[in-house]
């Protein structure tokens, strides 16, 4: 559920608005089916030797970074509105493991979530809705892939970096 | 890298000037705070790194040791790290032996996962054994958090410099 951000809520309500999106109409999970649920978006690094940890594919979904414009003269007369920027970086992590015929697929999860995730933050009904939740000016600029060995399994690593701009008041 | 920037006003020779003073002003300011913002990015992966290696039993990686520093004014930063972590990532394999004198090691070699050294750890806290040696071997980290990180530099960069340009 997106929601205005306000100065009250410069950072809860941004990543919220990026979570609000990552839903599974618009980020399909295959490894399970539509009836069933299976937690994959985090807010840091997954314990993935906890017994809560649902497997790969997941998305790590960082906190907000809010920049708020320094340059003298940038504000409104009143003082009262300026310029904010957010970055929020969403990462995605997907193993090469799996049984039988899911196993070797690292490599097209990584693509297919990648394709959905960039998908959705281009989508302009999707930009209207945040642009009308003051997060204006959505950018979306991603990494190369990497892979790496965590615990015997081959991971596969992508980071999408969101940022939005927007002139919004700072104070009542 | 040479980037260049286009700068069309119509005519207005002093809207110009005043836009390009503005880059020149912004451009190395924001240089820096892109550097200050990967820096932290690779003191984060750095740190997640440390914690899936699960080496660091005094847990003083995810505070104080490890750190990005920089000047306020400086384009450069560091990223710090404790000396022993950095034996932790590239020692040579090695025995070492375990004595009541070497409290950490020891308060370690209690915890551990083999039975056998957490039984010998505790003969030698009992002083009903004098030492023994264990084979420690290096978890290398440091290439984890790095390459985790490097890639998210470029961008950052451009997105920061795209906000000096903007007038």
């Amino acid at each position: 559920m997106a929601n205005q951000v306000t100065y009250e809520n410069l950072f809860s309500e941004s990543r919220n608005n990026v979570i609000a999106l990552i839903t599974t109409t618009n980020i399909p999970d295959a490894s399970v089916s539509s009836a069933e649920f299976r937690k994959r978006v985090y807010s840091r690094e997954p314990d993935v030797k906890s017994s809560g940890f649902q497997g790969y594919p997941c998305i790590i979904v960082h906190p907000a970074d809010v920049d708020i414009e320094k340059e003298k003269g940038k504000g409104s007369l009143d003082g009262k509105s300026k310029s904010i920027f957010w970055d929020v970086e969403v990462e995605i992590l997907t193993s090469d493991r799996g049984y039988g015929s899911n196993d070797g697929n690292g490599l097209s999860d990584m693509d297919t979530y990648s394709n959905s995730l960039v998908k959705t933050f281009m989508n302009i009904t999707n930009r209207n809705t945040l642009s009308g939740n003051s997060m204006k000016f959505s950018n979306t600029s991603t990494t190369a892939v990497g892979n790496e060995i965590m615990n015997n399994e081959l991971i596969y690593r992508r980071s999408i970096m969101l940022s939005f701009e927007s002139r919004i008041q700072i104070s009542s | 890298m040479v980037q260049v920037i286009t700068i069309s006003t119509s005519g207005d020779f002093i809207k110009a000037d005043r836009i390009l003073g503005r880059i020149k002003k912004q451009l190395p300011a924001m240089t820096i705070r892109a550097m200050i913002k990967w820096g932290k990015i690779l003191e984060r992966d750095m740190k997640t790194s440390v914690r899936q290696a699960s080496i660091d039993f005094r847990g003083t990686s995810q505070q104080k040791g490890i750190e990005w520093r920089q000047g306020k004014k400086s384009y450069v930063g560091f990223l710090f790290m404790r000396q022993y972590l950095l034996a932790l990532d590239h020692m040579k394999p090695h025995y070492v032996s375990v004595k009541r004198s070497r409290g950490a090691l020891l308060s370690w070699a209690k915890q551990s996962k083999s039975i056998s050294i957490r039984r010998r750890a505790k003969m030698v806290e009992k002083r009903e054994l004098k030492s023994f040696g264990i084979f420690v071997k290096p978890h290398p980290f440091i290439d984890n958090g790095y390459r985790r990180s490097r890639p998210k530099l470029t961008p950052i960069l451009r997105r920061m410099t795209e906000r000096a340009v903007k007038v």
